[in-house]
């Protein structure tokens, strides 16, 4: 399980990094394919897909699930015999 | 792709993500299986703006470590959760701290905490910073994570309301946070 740095400066550092409006950890979940898409295959996601990209920054949880992912594209790709991403 | 060649690459995708060897395969094996139901479930949803194995993965993913943080907190309450997370009482950092910007920076969040923040918005934020993951706060209060997450954003943007209210700016609120690696 991933771990957050806990206290006041864990704190304090989320609250000066919040933006007016961020996605969601569901709303986000819509577009982590086609964002780990873009990631595995080593290109820059577009700016439509911006709010995912500021959600993982701001949310551990999603960042843990967002790397196993990734770690199991992996998997799922070596399984398939394909190369990984778009 | 066939729904049991599908089940295959999910399973090695998991095995891969998560470890056969921690979790054991038939835990990976139920995963997978849970995973398959729902992405038949929502296979309307599926926009094509993705390879459809990575949306798949992505459900699996998403269900195996779900299903391994409830049970990493299944017996603890909420209560106990947020606990955790609490910040030191300030009796006890006044005695190991004479840095009066980092006591002064704490006050202003401390009385945010208590007078800007609703009760739930406490025990969220508590619970959050001692590491509990957003679907199992969810579960304890009767919600999805989009909702724990807008609630943990709102008490955010009132603390940094609170912080910049009180005179401070985020360099010096930054330059002050450099200390807590040590005191925090």
């Amino acid at each position: 399980m991933a771990e957050r740095n806990p206290g006041v400066k864990a704190l304090v550092e989320q609250a000066l990094s919040v933006l007016p409006q961020e996605l969601g950890c569901d709303s986000y979940a819509e577009y982590l394919a086609a964002y780990a898409d873009y990631r595995l295959g080593g290109k820059m996601p577009p700016d439509s897909l911006k709010g995912v990209g500021e959600h993982l920054d701001r949310c551990d949880a999603c960042l843990e699930e967002f790397k196993l992912l990734l770690d199991a594209m992996q998997g799922a790709d070596n399984h398939l015999g394909e190369p990984s991403g778009r | 792709m066939a729904l049991a060649d599908l089940r295959a690459t999910l399973v090695a995708g998991l095995t891969r993500a998560f470890g056969q060897s921690d979790f054991g395969s038939t835990l990976i094996e139920d995963a997978a299986q849970e995973a398959l139901v729902r992405i038949v479930d929502r296979i309307q949803s599926f926009r094509g703006d993705s390879r459809f194995v990575t949306w798949a993965m992505a459900i699996a993913t998403r269900a195996m470590l779900s299903h391994l943080r409830r049970a990493h907190w299944k017996n603890v309450s909420l209560d106990e959760m947020a606990a955790a997370g609490l910040i030191p009482p300030l009796a006890a950092v006044v005695s190991n701290d004479e840095n009066l910007d980092r006591l002064r920076l704490l006050e202003v969040v401390r009385t945010s905490i208590e007078n800007d923040l609703t009760e739930r918005q406490r025990q969220t934020i508590q619970a959050e910073l001692a590491g509990v993951p957003p679907e199992v706060i969810a579960e304890r209060i009767g919600t999805n994570r989009n909702a724990v997450y807008k609630l943990v954003h709102d008490a955010r943007a009132r603390l940094r309301r609170a912080i910049l209210a009180a005179g401070w700016t985020e360099t010096s609120v930054r330059s002050v946070l450099k200390g807590f690696d040590t005191h925090g």
